[in-house]
């Protein structure tokens, strides 16, 4: 649906985006995540020909996008981090200057549907009046007026109060499998609730690809804490077990990661028992994406 | 491009900018022959002691006063209200959201120039029909076909100062780099158009004299007509070379 091939931006004497190839399928959410200042503004603004490409080359639908042609812009709806609206006008209004300008047929009527799924119901009111939260809601509401097949959405739930980024965030589960959706973040919480697919990217530069499954796979290493009797000895035991990966070390608690599962189930608690090490507390952490975002962002320093 | 002009429309009304526009025009038009017949009779009292001798003012003073005041005060607003006009979108942040659907930027630029000369031909109407009434009243006579000639040349003249800031606005990124540079064409033009040289009696700025002369019977209507001949060419040109800045420029 959406890909690019070595796409690369130039700022004077900083590298924004590099050499970056990615592969949005069709029907899926895509999270683009990396930090403030990875690329992912300049990458979207390349996709929608804000910007143009000093090198490399952006696909929709497999046809090469023309810097200098609007029209494949018709099926893709737009939301920015800080959506800016004409101060004048009212929530319809301005939806239906949004249907207008992709010359839809009926766009009041549009407005109205598109205002009701976005859960904004006073039409009338100016928009210079609404809140963060719902001018996030409307832009969406905005967004897809045209029906877009595809949604780009950079940053949508960043300016946002909890409340507002809950709201954001059921409208776009609603709209999960509807439609395919490039979702720009760097809250990784938010990625790890609705995506399908991730991008990781730092520095102008894609670190990983993958599906959530296959992440959760290839990434998703059981962690566990533990508590026992004498943590000292603890920990030099566990520095000689091969099979697990010690994380984090406190006076009261260890945190490790379990590398070899089958190993370690047949051993771990002999070793403890051999060397008379009682368990006071054992429990699995969940593994986040912002783990793995980490553990990828330190191992590509480190490499 | 019909919903580009039509919300252009919207926002020079829901921003005041016609009614700003029009007032000021409408004041301008009713108070050039009022000046024109009255400010020679408020000097005379106002010279208390001193014997002045003011000529019985004519209806050719009250069209030297309107077009006088068409290319100072009112000039400037047009020409601060035009880089404003054109300029805001990039300013407001709004241009990322306007090319972000399938809008083509030569209609962008094109609905610009057409909106804010549609506004202009407006208040010049209007204007015009004022000064015509007022002028009629108070001195008894009036050139009609006069009047609409040189209210077109003032346009044309018009037209190319819009020009010179949509070339600019196109370019620059901050609305007083854009408005300088305007000014500074204007003010370059009105220097080489002092200087006597035969070429630059076809300079943009000649067009001012040419409408007051057209007014005072006294225009030499082969070099208005090459001048204005010429300006045409200038504002396509430059409506082109806006057209190519911005179809380039990247907007973040």
């Amino acid at each position: 649906m959406i890909r690019t091939e070595n796409l690369t931006k130039h700022f004077k004497d900083q590298i924004a985006v590099n050499d970056l190839s990615i592969n949005v399928r069709k029907g899926s959410v895509y999270g683009f995540i990396g930090k403030n200042g990875a690329g992912k503004t300049t990458t979207i603004n390349m996709i929608l020909s804000l910007l143009k490409p000093t090198e490399g080359k952006v696909f929709i639908n497999d046809v090469e996008v023309d810097y200098y042609d609007e029209l494949y812009k018709e099926r893709i709806g737009v939301v920015t981090d800080v959506p800016i609206f004409p101060e004048y006008m009212s929530a319809k209004e301005y939806l239906v200057y949004v249907g207008e300008l992709f010359n839809i047929s009926n766009p009041k009527e549009k407005a109205l549907e598109v205002l009701d799924f976005v859960g904004l119901k006073d039409t009338r009111k100016f928009v210079k009046g609404y809140s963060r939260g719902m001018k996030q809601r409307l832009a969406i509401g905005a967004s897809l007026m045209n029906d877009p097949e595809i949604l780009i959405m950079d940053e949508p739930t960043s300016a946002l109060d909890p409340m507002g980024r809950k709201q954001v965030m059921e409208i776009i589960h609603k709209l999960k499998h509807q439609k395919t959706i490039f979702y720009s973040t760097h809250i990784l919480n938010d990625a790890e609730r609705v995506c399908d697919t991730i991008c990781l990217i730092d520095q102008g530069r894609k670190l990983l690809e993958a599906d959530i499954s296959d992440l959760k796979r290839d990434y998703y290493k059981p962690i566990y804490l533990i508590k026992t009797n004498d943590n000292e000895t603890l920990l030099k035991l566990l520095v000689d077990m091969n099979y697990l990966n010690v994380l984090e070390e406190k006076s009261q608690e260890t945190k490790y990661e379990v590398i070899d599962s089958e190993k370690y189930e047949k051993e771990f608690i002999k070793s403890l028992s051999n060397n008379s090490i009682h368990i006071d507390n054992l429990e699995q952490q969940e593994v986040t994406l912002e783990d793995i975002f980490v553990k990828v962002v330190q191992d590509e320093n480190i490499g | 491009m019909r919903t580009l002009v039509k919300y252009d429309i919207v926002n020079i009304i829901k921003t005041k900018k016609l009614l700003v526009l029009i007032i000021l025009f409408l004041l301008f038009a009713l108070l050039a022959p009022v000046t024109a017949r009255y400010m020679p009779e408020l000097l005379s009292n106002l010279a208390v002691g001193i014997q002045i001798e003011f000529p019985e003012p004519t209806v050719y003073d009250s069209y030297i006063q309107f077009f006088g005041d068409l290319n100072e005060i009112i000039l400037y607003v047009l020409m601060f209200m035009a880089v404003s006009f054109f300029i805001r979108d990039k300013t407001k942040g709004h241009l990322p959201m306007i090319l972000s659907k399938p809008v083509s930027r030569k209609n962008y630029i094109l609905s610009k120039i057409l909106t804010y000369n549609a506004l202009i031909i407006d208040c010049m109407i209007i204007a015009g029909l004022g000064f015509g009434l007022y002028t009629f009243i108070i001195f008894g006579e009036l050139h009609i076909g006069l009047l609409s000639l040189a209210l077109l040349v003032q346009f044309v003249r018009y037209m190319f100062v819009i020009a010179v800031c949509m070339l600019f606005s196109s370019l620059f990124k901050s609305y007083f780099a854009a408005i300088g540079a305007a000014f500074g064409v204007n003010i370059v033009f009105g220097i080489l158009g002092a200087i006597n040289i035969r070429a630059f009696d076809f300079l943009p700025n000649k067009l001012v004299p040419y409408a007051m002369q057209v007014m005072t019977e006294s225009v030499n209507y082969t070099d208005m007509w090459i001048t204005f001949g010429i300006v045409l060419v200038l504002i396509v040109l430059m409506i082109f070379g806006s057209i190519k800045i911005f179809r380039n420029q990247e907007v973040n």
